[in-house]
């Protein structure tokens, strides 16, 4: 190999800009040590997480790397593709520097301990100019494509929130601008000086410098030379000194930040909310106070890099109400921002004062209430709980407990929540159901199906399953007739099923996501109580929110082991086994309506469209906002029992999407969006066009089922 | 001798029906208990409407005269008609279970130490009488003992008393009144002018669904209706969400919670947020087009049909009947 | 300010009410119990009173058993300071009830008695007016807007065909219509709270008032049942069968 080809470095350098050059790095990592330090008290100051995040280290750190070097999270989206062009130019341009690093600087080093270490020639050196000159070309394409993107194309989800929402500082006012344009400055002066070294010191081995090589013409051309090659240096190197300080200082933090908070990640079901665990002793309940948060809470708003992929699907977003969840944790991250001098201060204040003390000093705080003045109580009640911010968040922000916390002070603390709400709570209470319909007619649904109820069954223990009705198939007139179709399928099957009947109570689905802790609680373990007595083998459930209390939610609450399904996989495994055949054709174009608490909460959503597509003649088409990608009816989150004032309606607009697919049959799987998309289907006058039908009625016509 | 006095209502010397009502009452009760029925009416206007009630077979009409009665009020209300009651030895007043007969006939009840049966339905021969209790589900068989017995009676339970022919003679009486103890000012009436009544309090609702098909139609085929019933107007809230009324009209779960005598839903599927809103109504009555409709599952009575046609007639029906 | 505010206990009003076969009372193996929801407006009414005043007491009372501490728990829980349960094993008539409460408000010597308009089991509507009488108050029924000015009280209140405003000196009894305010729900701390405020019990045998029974009730029956729905075919018919059969119009 020949070690003529390669090229001095620090070639025309005069000494003092080398020690420029080295010596800004001692400033540069007490920077980043000063920022990590903040940052670190600050979200100390948080409380602890419900959950151990300490637990699986190994999976957390492959889902770490995979999520966040791999960027596992941003294919899914637009413009996707932008960002990683960003992540390999910028990792390519540090593995290229530290080659150089290690050839020169620690070369001599390592050659004093028999370590040698020089590759920088030959081929090599070829290849890594060809390498080099393409990460400055694709940074440079990056930049434009983001600057166009933010500049030009201005899409909403970059927006930002109400100037009074943000702190007044250099940070804010330079934005993303400030980095980016560094992003784009340094590549540039890179090329620039590439080319300005060729064409100062005769050309030598440069074939492969690709765009260097014609950048060194043109210098040549304008008579550039060697004094212009040391300035531009100069400045090149504080154009990237500028942009090194930019990662502690400005949003570009969340580059240090993402793959920690992806590490502390939710590895819990997602829309599975933490239980509070001592009523009894604890003196305040939810979160009103920024530093009432927990310490995974608080690093989320650090980890915040305000893409805004959490608004890109959400459905109050979407429909022009208040809560926007990026807003959300941008806003609370000022407010935290705003108040951790005091917090802290109040910190150090009792530790110096020893533990006697230690609760007795009260941060001195004139600043905005946070859930009133900075979240608004009109976001805090707006969410759904659908879940698509989380799915959109590459950094693994948990937007949804950040959410029902605030919920949980109001409600539990002060008792302020949307008046509606009073019916669904007491129903539930007084009555088991949030409609608050007599408790003794739970069952009257299933009059004269011969349907047995556990209290009665002899040895209930060896029923295949306990079939759980829910409060809407048990009431709701039209969700009823799902419920008979169901149970008309599995007796069609043969599956030997009971009910608890009036047994069975609201699984406070509701009052939980109203942040009403305590009732939840309460229904909760009364519920589990009576399951466990008959000690099921099987749970199926009709309602996806049935689904997820139990098979998530429950098990916090002492609910014993046990299978829980929702029906959609259940009809599945029934035809799939040959237990129910579909034979009657329904001629019709369908559209599956995913519901959130199933595809994006539990990811499930083979089983709705395998058993739709066995109806023979049945043409089942997807939408592309369907699965894990669905959108919310508009019912989730308690929202069924408040009313809708702010914005266009939810349903509406998730009934539109649908409806551009043109389906005669809308397919739901949950009696929620049931009773939203029917709604929706008559504000559109659509009643003559489109019906909107549970999976199990569907499957039930197609087999033949017994339905009265 | 079981002697009934009437307690007859009248605002300034014009009485609402509800006031023939108790004396028709009140001739039942004085029937049966082998009495007289006396009318008692006390206030401004009172010679007048005395005048008239004499001619609806009263034994006799008493007007009580004193100028702290002139505006009704409880306490003078109660102490003048017990003072009555000593100088007459009534066995029972009576009065219709009108707002103002609620509220003074417990306060005399008290002030005689005489037990009082509320909203009765129904007088027996044996002197039992009969009161719906948990709003209409139990109907009980009451039995009042003591000299003196106080008892309001359900309007719709009894006819208005008829012209009698020839008039009963008017008599007027100065109770004895404890005016030191007569603390309570009558401070103003606000008459709702209203031509509507309230959806909470009316006695019959109207409510119109997405089956409308448009604002219009709620003003042009609903409203007549509504009217001609002397109803309130209420909505689903798919008509709502439509934007066909506003908000406060809806009748549901996150609306207003109706349990009129009648409520007539008409174009409505009934979802179950609108049937927990008025499932506790009386008489239900629905007119729909779709037979499957979940609202005929709890309507006493069901009329499939096309509403547009089905509720003008319904109008001129309705029409026909008051006449 | 001390308000008293007398409870009843009576089944939730979902519940479906059945008369045993006997007509001796109504089922009540599956009732759920709760606070008459006009009571619970008339704590709600004595809370914002006290809360706008910014001192006071409010007091609960309830005449029957010692399960009815449940009711006066979730009162307490809403805020109300304490509560007197006047024991009575056996259930006692309006009058006997009103001469217990007057007795135990003569004790207290409240300046107001706030009570529900009727309870929605007996739906009797006396308690309130008795207990002016008895106490020799001026009384304001149906209220749905209380003002409070020095020692005068002025209260709307919803008659027929309108409103119709009274005003008087206070000690008074307040009976509470449905629209006077929206009862709140008790938050956790108010829940925590109540379990240790005071609840006192009283034997009603102990305040030597006369609690013979004058009203009798000799059976309970169950009204004829509601016509299962029906289909008619005409309007005729319909506006027909709702004049002659449903008697609403």
């Amino acid at each position: 190999m020949n070690q003529e080809v390669t090229r001095e470095i620090l070639w025309n350098v005069p000494t003092v800009f080398v020690v420029f050059l080295y010596g800004m790095l001692l400033p540069l990592t007490a920077a980043f040590i000063w920022v990590g330090m903040r940052w670190y008290r600050m979200i100390r100051l948080g409380a602890s997480t419900a959950d151990n995040r300490f637990d699986q280290p190994g999976r957390r750190l492959f889902m770490a790397f995979r999520d966040g070097v791999g960027q596992g999270f941003l294919g899914r989206e637009t413009w996707g593709w932008m960002h990683y062009i960003f992540l390999v130019a910028f990792v390519g341009l540090f593995i290229g520097t530290s080659i150089v690093f290690v050839n020169d600087d620690i070369r001599w080093f390592l050659a004093f301990f028999g370590i040698h270490l020089y590759f920088f020639y030959g081929d090599f050196y070829h290849v890594f100019k060809a390498v080099m000159d393409t990460c400055f070309l694709l940074l440079i394409v990056g930049v434009i494509a983001a600057g166009a993107r933010r500049g030009l194309r201005k899409p909403t989800l970059l927006n930002q929130p109400a100037q009074a929402k943000l702190r007044d500082n250099w940070e804010n006012r330079a934005g993303y601008w400030l980095p980016l344009t560094l992003l784009a400055l340094v590549p540039l002066t890179g090329l620039m000086l590439e080319g300005a070294r060729i064409n100062a010191d005769p050309p030598k081995f440069v074939e492969w410098a690709y765009i260097g090589r014609n950048i060194g013409l043109i210098d040549g051309a304008l008579g550039a030379g060697v004094t212009f090659h040391r300035y531009l240096w100069l400045f090149h190197v504080l154009l990237v000194y500028g942009l090194l300080f930019c990662l502690p200082f400005t949003k570009l933090r969340h580059f240090l930040f993402a793959p920690i908070n992806l590490y502390f990640r939710n590895l819990k079901p997602r829309g599975r909310l933490a239980p509070i665990k001592d009523f009894e002793n604890a003196e305040t309940f939810g979160v009103a106070q920024v530093e009432e948060y927990s310490w995974k809470q608080l690093l989320d708003m650090a980890s915040c890099l305000e893409c805004g992929r959490c608004t890109i699907n959400c459905p109050t977003v979407n429909t022009g109400k208040t809560l926007n969840p990026k807003f959300l944790v941008i806003s609370q991250r000022e407010h935290l921002l705003d108040k951790a001098p005091a917090l802290l201060a109040a910190k150090a204040a009792s530790a110096a004062a020893g533990e006697a003390s230690a609760d007795s000093a009260a941060p001195a705080y004139a600043g905005p209430d946070m859930i009133t003045e900075v979240a608004t109580e009109a976001a805090v009640w707006g969410c759904t709980t659908c879940g698509w911010c989380e799915e959109g968040c590459p950094v693994g922000i948990e937007h949804i407990q950040r959410i029902v916390d605030m919920r949980r002070y109001l409600t539990l603390m002060e008792s302020k929540f949307p008046q509606q709400a009073t019916n669904a709570f007491k129903g539930i209470e007084n009555q088991g159901n949030p409609w608050g319909l007599a408790q003794e007619k739970r069952a009257d649904w299933a009059e004269g199906l011969e349907i047995p109820q556990m209290a009665e069954v002899e040895n209930p223990e060896e029923m295949d399953v306990m079939y759980w009705v829910g409060c809407a198939g048990s009431y709701d007139e039209r969700n009823q007739r799902v419920s008979r179709s169901f149970a008309g399928l599995m007796k069609q099957a043969g599956v030997k099923f009971g009910i608890l009947g009036v047994e069975e109570m609201c699984t406070g689905d509701p009052a939980r996501r109203l942040g009403n802790e305590y009732l939840y609680a309460t229904v909760a373990g009364q519920n589990v109580e009576t399951i466990n007595k008959y000690k099921p083998k099987r749970i199926v459930t009709q309602c996806p929110h049935c689904f997820h209390n139990l098979k998530n939610e429950y098990p916090d609450f002492g609910l014993e082991t046990v299978e829980v399904m929702h029906e959609a996989e259940f009809i599945d495994e029934l035809i799939s086994s040959g237990r129910l055949k579909p034979n009657k054709p329904i001629d019709q174009r369908m559209t599956y309506h995913d519901p959130c608490y199933m595809a994006r909460h539990n990811r499930k959503w083979d089983g709705a469209r395998s058993a739709l597509k066995a109806i023979p003649g049945a043409k089942v088409k997807d939408i592309d906002l369907s699965k894990n990608r669905t959108f919310c009816c508009g019912a989730g989150g308690g929202c069924m029992w408040k009313e809708e004032k702010e914005g266009t309606r939810i349903n509406q607009k998730r009934f539109d999407q649908i409806a551009e697919a043109d389906p005669e049959t809308m397919a739901v799987g949950c009696p929620f969006c049931m009773t939203m998309m029917e709604d929706a289907v008559k504000s559109r006058s659509l009643e003559d066009k489109m019906k909107v039908r549970d999976l199990s009625e569907l499957v039930a016509e197609s087999t033949g089922a017994n339905v009265k | 001798m079981g002697d009934v006095l009437v307690f007859a209502e009248h605002r300034g010397g014009h009485f609402p029906k509800t006031t023939l009502i108790a004396v028709n009452a009140g001739l039942e009760m004085a029937r049966k208990r082998g009495g007289q029925c006396i009318a008692v009416l006390s206030g401004e206007g009172a010679p007048a409407a005395a005048a008239e009630i004499a001619k609806y077979g009263p034994s006799k009409v008493i007007v009580l005269d004193d100028p702290k009665l002139a505006h009704y009020l409880a306490d003078a209300a109660a102490q003048a008609l017990a003072d009555l009651v000593k100088k007459t030895g009534a066995e029972t007043v009576l009065a219709t279970a009108t707002a103002m007969g609620k509220d003074l006939m417990p306060r005399l009840a008290a002030r005689l130490g005489a037990p009082m049966a509320s909203e009765i339905i129904a007088i027996n021969d044996d002197g039992t009488m009969v009161r719906p209790m948990y709003a209409g589900n139990a109907l009980a068989t009451i039995e009042l003992d003591g000299p003196v017995r106080v008892v309001t009676v359900r309007g719709t339970a009894f006819d208005a008393a008829k012209p009698a022919g020839g008039a009963a003679p008017v008599e007027t009486v100065t109770p004895e009144l404890d005016a030191a103890s007569l603390k309570m000012e009558f401070a103003g009436f606000n008459e709702i002018k209203s031509d509507r009544p309230q959806l909470t309090e009316a006695r019959i609702v109207v409510s119109g669904g997405r089956g409308l098909k448009s604002g219009d139609n709620f003003k042009t085929v609903l409203e007549p209706l509504v009217d001609e019933m002397g109803a309130a107007m209420g909505a689903s809230r798919a008509a709502v969400d439509a934007g066909f009324v506003p908000n406060d009209l809806q009748v549901g779960q996150t609306g207003k919670v109706v349990a009129p005598e009648l409520y007539v839903a008409v174009g409505i599927s009934g979802a179950i947020q609108h049937l927990a809103g008025m499932k506790d109504s009386k008489t239900i009555v629905a007119i729909n087009k779709d037979e499957e409709a979940p609202i005929f599952g709890v309507a006493d009575y069901g009329l499939v049909a096309d509403l547009f046609k089905a509720v003008p007639e319904m109008v001129e029906e309705v029409k026909k009947l008051k006449h | 300010m001390k308000i008293l505010v007398p409870v009843k206990r009576v089944p939730d009003p979902a519940t479906t009410i059945r008369v045993l076969p006997d007509g001796s009372g109504i089922a009540t193996d599956n009732v759920k119990w709760v606070i008459n929801p006009f009571d619970e407006i008339a704590i709600e009414e004595a809370l914002r009173i006290k809360e706008k005043q910014g001192s006071g007491e409010v007091v609960l009372i309830s005449v029957g058993q010692t399960a009815w501490q449940e009711q006066l728990r979730t009162g307490l829980a809403m805020g109300a300071d304490r509560a007197i349960l006047v024991k009575a094993d056996t259930p006692l008539d309006t009058l006997a009830i009103a001469r217990a409460i007057a007795k135990v408000a003569s004790d207290e010597k409240p300046e107001l008695i706030i009570i529900g308009k009727q309870a929605i089991d007996d739906d009797s509507n006396q308690i309130g007016q008795m207990l002016a009488e008895m106490l020799g108050w001026p009384q304001a029924t149906f209220a749905s807007k209380v003002e409070l000015a020095g020692e005068k009280c002025t209260v709307v209140r919803e008659v027929d065909g309108g409103l119709e405003t009274v005003a008087f000196p206070m000690p008074a009894v307040i009976t509470t219509d449905l629209r006077l305010n929206e009862p709140r729900y008790a938050s956790l701390p108010g829940i925590m709270k109540a379990r240790k405020k005071p609840l006192n019990e009283i034997a009603v045998d102990s305040l030597g008032v006369d609690l013979a029974p004058k009203l009798k009730i000799k059976t309970l029956n169950a009204p004829e049942k509601r016509q299962a729905g029906r289909k008619v075919a005409s309007v005729e018919e319909l506006v027909q069968v709702l004049h002659t059969e449903a008697k609403v119009i």
